[in-house]
């Protein structure tokens, strides 16, 4: 019965999501072929490179800058992330524009966590185990501490990757990760590949949003989620005020002196106002096709978590 | 669900659990070192469709349901797709799956189970 509600809900659905893409205002779009760079207009071509040219610039010290600029506050943040995924053990993550691994490395924690806490149930609830069982479950420990999970964190740009790698070396994590270079926009996945593909504070940086989320749609298996973190429209104006202070007058400044980088950081705090409001990008995740779409606002609207499955 | 989970933590087998654990930690990370490089990106990551170099989507026609993984290549330092015939350079232990990277190679298809 569902089968058959489906295709009608389908037809329903997308015809007024086509009129909506049409009617929708180009948003700071001045010609054919020009887009934002921060309050800057570039062309398009223009734009990857410049967007790659920051990023490597601030790759080394960008996990030092987070915790400058949101007072650690975007730790919080990625765990609410977590916390909303809730992943099993077995899933497979894409975390796009993953850069230095913040979420893969909670991925991994938390799959473990369950897994961990799967095996100790089934323990605790086999009565009269013989040894020879108990040293099996030992052994289901160790040989698959996270239950086949996998995370393959996939960026454009190498320098962030590389300060990643290094990280996971550093903390220890070993399997279960995989570092691709790759193209939010053309994804060199299969379709339906992965159980949740997210993207965290890296989606405002794309020159065409909806492709990578056409892409996000493609390689997502049908049951799939798309998670979104990103900045968004504070929704308190006073305490919208204090925020545009506290990003045009500060984060800057931080910038120049943490990371030696006035202008990375400038472009960094104008990207998050060129990016479309909550309703906005809801809307554009349903254009690509996503059910079930919702946000939820962190910290009155100064980030925002979007969900989406391809059902 | 947490005081299931502190009583575990502090109660019966407490020491032993943490030991065990801090082995098979660090059993994971020898063997993990050991197979750090590309041969387990290329076991993880299966390669799809390179828009870049197929004609239109229209025609390409719709891929077998797995395609193979994409093997390490360690002559040329690649991870090559033979079905798709193509071939990644791989830099640094991280492989540059981007279109304009790609470079082709003589295609293999996968063959019928």
């Amino acid at each position: 019965m569902a089968a058959a509600l489906c295709p009608c809900r389908a037809l329903l659905g997308r015809r007024p999501r086509a009129l909506r893409a049409l009617a929708r205002p180009a948003r700071g779009l001045a010609a054919h072929g020009q887009t934002h760079f921060g309050f800057q207009t570039v062309s398009e071509e223009e734009k990857g490179e410049k967007v790659y040219q920051v990023f490597e610039s601030v790759a080394k010290k960008y996990d030092v800058m987070n915790d400058s600029m949101s007072l650690g506050i975007h730790r919080v943040w990625k765990d609410v992330l977590l916390h909303k995924m809730n992943p099993c053990p077995g899933t497979l993550l894409l975390d796009v524009a993953g850069g230095t691994g913040d979420i893969a490395f909670r991925f991994i924690n938390y799959v473990r966590s369950v897994r961990e806490r799967q095996l100790r149930r089934k323990l605790k609830h086999h009565q009269n185990l013989s040894w020879q069982e108990i040293a099996d479950s030992y052994q289901e420990e160790a040989v698959k501490p996270l239950g086949d999970s996998q995370v393959v964190v996939c960026d454009i740009n190498k320098e962030m990757l590389k300060v990643g790698r290094q990280k996971a070396e550093h903390l220890g994590y070993s399997e279960g990760l995989s570092w691709v270079v790759g193209n939010a926009e053309e994804l060199p996945f299969g379709d339906e590949k992965f159980d949740v593909y997210t993207v965290s504070f890296g989606i405002r940086n794309l020159t065409h949003i909806d492709l990578a989320l056409q892409e996000a749609y493609r390689v997502l298996k049908p049951g799939g989620r798309f998670l979104c973190l990103e900045f968004s429209q504070v929704t308190n104006p006073l305490l919208s005020r204090l925020y545009d202070l506290y990003s045009f007058q500060i984060i800057p400044v931080l910038g120049e002196i943490i990371a030696g980088d006035w202008k990375s950081y400038q472009y960094l705090v104008e990207s998050i106002r060129r990016f479309p409001p909550q309703e906005e990008f809801k809307e554009m995740i349903e254009d690509a096709g996503f059910l079930k779409v919702d946000y939820q606002n962190l910290t009155s609207g100064i980030v925002a978590i979007h969900s989406g499955f391809k059902l | 669900r947490s005081p299931e989970r502190s009583g575990a933590r502090t109660g019966r087998r407490g020491g032993s659990r943490s030991g065990r654990r801090h082995v098979a930690r660090r059993a994971a990370r020898g063997s993990g070192a050991a197979a750090a490089e590309p041969e387990s990106a290329a076991a993880e990551v299966s390669v799809g469709r390179a828009r870049g170099l197929a004609p239109s989507p229209i025609a390409i026609p719709t891929p077998p349901a797995l395609p193979r993984s994409p093997r390490y290549e360690a002559a040329t330092q690649e991870l090559v797709n033979e079905e798709l015939g193509i071939a990644y350079p791989v830099v640094d232990g991280i492989p540059t799956m981007l279109p304009e990277a790609a470079r082709k190679v003589p295609a293999r298809p996968a063959e019928q189970h």
